[in-house]
This record gives structure tokens, C-alpha cells and sequence, in this order.
């Protein structure tokens, strides 16, 4: 939360000079600062989904990371569910009813991790005057039963993220900043 | 392991690790570095603008849109296991890269669309349908339009190709168009009575439908993009989910086309 005040912050000062015109387009510094922000926000959602998937989890600390993943969404946003034993049959779930089922999913241990390995697309500015872009990453998933039973799968997600300048008023003067909102998310197998 | 040979090979691990430390054991991360994750890193490889790890290259770098880096890249770009596309591929390269002026791709060109493959229901029954988008400026940016829809039921609906027989005769309107009555007794020959600058439109049939419940969306199954942007060329770009290197988003058909060609390709993929 430090951290997001911090660049926050930056995007302020360092929209100010902006501040005067209606649609800046974003320069090629603010397109960086604008994908360490968004990285941060996928970053944040892997360890939320690591908070809730871990059977560890007490229910109210997870119920607690769930809202605040929730946070990090637009409204509306999607999930896709897919399963290695059901490789046609990908559902999209709303944000919080994927957490929810992510929480009771029935493994007695849940390991999740998403590898330092993403890539992330160009902002390309979308009818309604907000950039989207998408960040793809890679997420290893392990579950395990007291039965011995377990099941392990690696998955590509496509998170689309929606970055929007909004408007504030600090000390009667309104200066304009960047926004970035996780949107759908689509899952693929990856064969390996 | 004896501690000469550990010490031998901690040189090689130390180097290593900068680059795919962090993935983990789960993962051969050269092999994920290397697969073409998404469109737009399509793009960005096959004009040289992003490193081997998908980072920008700065436009006032020499690297950028190198012919070096380009054609280090074009061969990871296409389906390594088609053939066609293999044997192509050096002319390919000599013609787009080294080519003066060189060519590149370009997100907002008008000279590429989507074909999306999807599932319906219809009628009660599962079927097929195929979508052809194309990117639209929109109050400044840009979305993504549905242009045309191939869909079984909808085919051969419209006989447009033959000559019209039947008519209105021109003083129908004295008898206060009592013709009408004859004329909408046989639906196949309908079109006839249409005015000349009618084109059937199946989008517009698709949302009537839509619209009254006798089609339901169920999901998309597979994409394919068609890009005529490059000078004497076609390609098709699709997405192999597939392991090792050559995988993600790649040539799956590479023609050489000039321009009459290349209209008489658009319309044989949307008439397919």
C-alpha cells in the first residue's frame, strides 16, 4: 500500500505539467512508469491469490485478501478456470466468485506461484478515452490430497489492464493522474 | 558430486541466474522467454523493436529495428513445422527486411482483421460460426468491429447472382400495389423484388437473431489474424499452444500476393 501511495505520488508531480491539458497522450516515461504500476497490481494479485489459496490461511485473512484483491479490478472484470482434465471446458467466473472458489477449492495444500516471467503489451488507447493493455504471466498451480492425490498444472493468463487519467483537487488546484485497473483475465494450458 | 566439479560449474550457474533465476524448477525458462506470448509481441519481434526478454528497445538505440536483430528474430516467428512456410522464408526475409525501404507491421494499419471461430446455439443445436473484426477509430481510440459473420444457416439464404425475373409492374401504385399480394406468395424469388443497390447483409440477420433468442453465444474457440500489409505478401498469424521454443503466436501461411491478388484473397477467406 506504501508502495502504491509512493508511485502515486510520482504520478501527480509528474502530472502536473499535464495538468492544464484535457487528453495528454501518454509519453514514452510515463508508459514505463504507468507498466511498473501495472506490474505491481499483477504482482499484488499473485500474492493475494497465494494468501487465499493457501489452505494455512486463517478464513478471515482470507476473506480479507480477497476484498482487497477485488480492489484491484475494474468492475465487471472476468476469470477464466480451466483444468488440465478439462482442456475445452474454460469457464469465466466474476473477480470474487473466483476468489471465492479459489479459497474452497478442495486440496488439503494449495501451492501457487506465478513466475518472474511476464510481458507486457503496449497501451493502445480504446474508444471510451481509457488505454488498455495486457501483461501475460505464467502461474504453476499444485494441489494435494491426504489421499495421496495430486494435481499440477501450469498456466499462461493474459490479465488486460485498463489505465485511466482521473482528476483530483489538492489545495484548489485539480491535477490529473494516471490510473490502473485489472480487467478479464484469460486462462490457456501450457503443454509442457 | 566432488567439490572441483561444483566449483567448476559455479561459474556457469552464476551466469545463468541473473537471467532465469527466478523462475523456479518448474519451468525451462529459456523456452517461455522464446515463445511468442502475445500479438503485439509479434509485432514488436518481427520490427526489431523489444530485446530477447520482450523489453522496449529505445527508439535512439542502434538496435532498434535493426536488420540484425529482425532477422534473428523472423525465423522464431513462423511455424517451424510447416514446410511451406520454411521454404519461403529466406525470400521472405530478403524481400520485407532487407528490402528498400525495409517493411514493418503496423497495430493501426487498416490491412489486417481477425477471423474468430465460436460456438452458437441455434435452433436448439450447437453450431459453428465465424466473425471477421476490424480495428475502427472510435472518438479517438480505437475498438475492435464486427465487419462480416459466415454462418451455415445463413448461406444461400439470398440468391443474389442471378438475374431478376419477376417485378412490380410500373403502374402497380393505380391499383394500389395489388401485385404485392402475388409477389410475396414465393420467398425464394423475393430478392427480385428488391431494388438493385440491395446487398443482403448477414450481420444484420445475426442480430435479429440474437436479439430474438433463436442464437445464443456460447464462447470462442480459436483465432486467426490476416495481415496484407507487407508489399507482395500474405501471411496468417496463429496461435500454437504448443511445448518447446517455436510456439505461441505465429505464421501459419506465408503467399506471396501483390495487390489483385490480395483482394482476391480477402474475398475467398470471407466467402470460405
Amino acid at each position: 500500500m506504501k508502495r502504491y501511495m509512493l508511485m502515486m505520488l510520482c504520478f501527480f508531480l509528474g502530472s502536473m505539467a499535464m495538468a492544464q491539458n484535457n487528453e495528454p497522450d501518454i509519453s514514452p516515461e510515463r508508459k514505463q512508469a504507468i507498466d511498473s504500476l501495472a506490474l505491481e497490481k499483477v504482482r499484488d494479485l499473485s500474492k493475494y491469490i497465494t494468501i487465499i489459496g493457501d489452505k494455512k490461511t486463517r478464513d478471515v485473512d482470507a476473506n480479507a485478501a480477497i476484498d482487497r484483491a477485488v480492489e484491484l479490478f475494474d468492475e465487471g472484470a472476468k476469470i477464466d478456470v480451466s483444468s488440465l482434465n478439462r482442456p475445452d471446458d474454460i469457464r469465466a467466473y466474476p473477480v470474487k466468485d473466483y476468489l471465492k472458489r479459489l479459497k474452497l477449492l478442495n486440496y488439503d495444500q494449495v501451492n501457487i506461484e506465478w513466475f518472474h516471467i511476464q510481458y507486457i503489451s503496449d497501451l493502445v488507447k480504446q474508444a471510451d478515452g481509457r488505454y488498455v493493455g495486457v501483461i501475460t504471466i505464467y502461474q504453476r498451480f499444485e494441489g494435494k490430497r491426504k489421499d495421496g492425490m495430486k494435481y499440477v498444472d501450469t498456466t499462461k493468463k493474459d490479465i488486460t489492464v485498463y489505465v485511466e487519467r482521473k482528476k483530483t483537487v489538492i489545495q484548489g488546484r485539480t491535477i490529473g493522474f494516471w490510473d490502473v485497473l485489472l480487467g478479464d483475465i484469460r486462462v490457456t494450458n501450457t503443454y509442457k | 558430486m566432488p567439490l572441483k566439479r561444483i566449483l567448476c560449474l559455479l561459474p556457469f550457474c552464476l551466469l545463468v541466474l541473473p537471467v532465469f533465476g527466478q523462475v523456479g524448477n518448474y519451468l525451462d525458462a529459456e523456452e517461455f522467454y522464446a515463445r511468442t506470448k502475445q500479438v503485439n509481441q509479434f509485432i514488436r519481434r518481427f520490427n526489431g523493436e523489444e530485446d530477447l526478454k520482450g523489453v522496449r528497445i529505445n527508439t535512439k538505440d542502434k538496435t532498434y529495428r535493426s536488420q540484425k536483430l529482425r532477422k534473428k528474430y523472423l525465423p522464431q516467428l513462423i511455424d517451424q513445422q510447416n514446410q511451406a512456410i520454411v521454404d519461403q522464408l529466406t525470400a521472405f526475409g530478403v524481400e520485407v527486411i532487407e528490402g528498400k525501404p525495409a517493411e514493418f507491421l503496423d497495430f493501426y494499419s487498416p490491412d489486417w482483421f481477425a477471423e474468430v471461430h465460436a460456438d452458437v446455439r441455434f435452433e436448439g443445436r450447437n453450431m459453428p460460426i465465424t466473425f471477421f473484426l476490424k480495428l475502427e477509430e472510435a472518438n479517438g481510440g480505437w475498438k475492435w468491429v464486427i465487419d462480416h459473420i459466415q454462418f451455415a444457416p445463413y448461406q444461400g439464404l439470398f440468391d443474389m447472382e442471378r438475374t431478376p425475373k419477376e417485378f412490380l409492374n410500373p403502374l402497380s401504385h393505380e391499383l394500389y400495389f395489388m401485385p404485392l399480394n402475388e409477389a410475396m406468395q414465393d420467398p425464394a424469388r423475393l430478392e427480385d423484388y428488391a431494388s438493385k443497390n440491395y446487398t443482403p447483409d448477414v450481420l444484420t440477420l445475426f442480430l435479429y437473431d440474437m436479439k430474438r433468442g433463436r442464437l445464443q453465444f456460447k464462447g470462442v474457440n480459436n483465432v486467426h489474424l490476416h495481415f496484407f500489409q507487407l508489399e507482395g505478401w500474405y501471411f496468417e498469424l496463429s496461435e500454437f499452444n504448443r511445448s518447446g521454443k517455436n510456439a505461441g503466436w505465429l505464421i501459419s501461411n506465408l503467399v506471396k500476393a501483390e495487390t489483385a491478388d490480395k483482394e482476391k484473397l480477402k474475398a475467398y477467406i470471407l466467402a470460405q
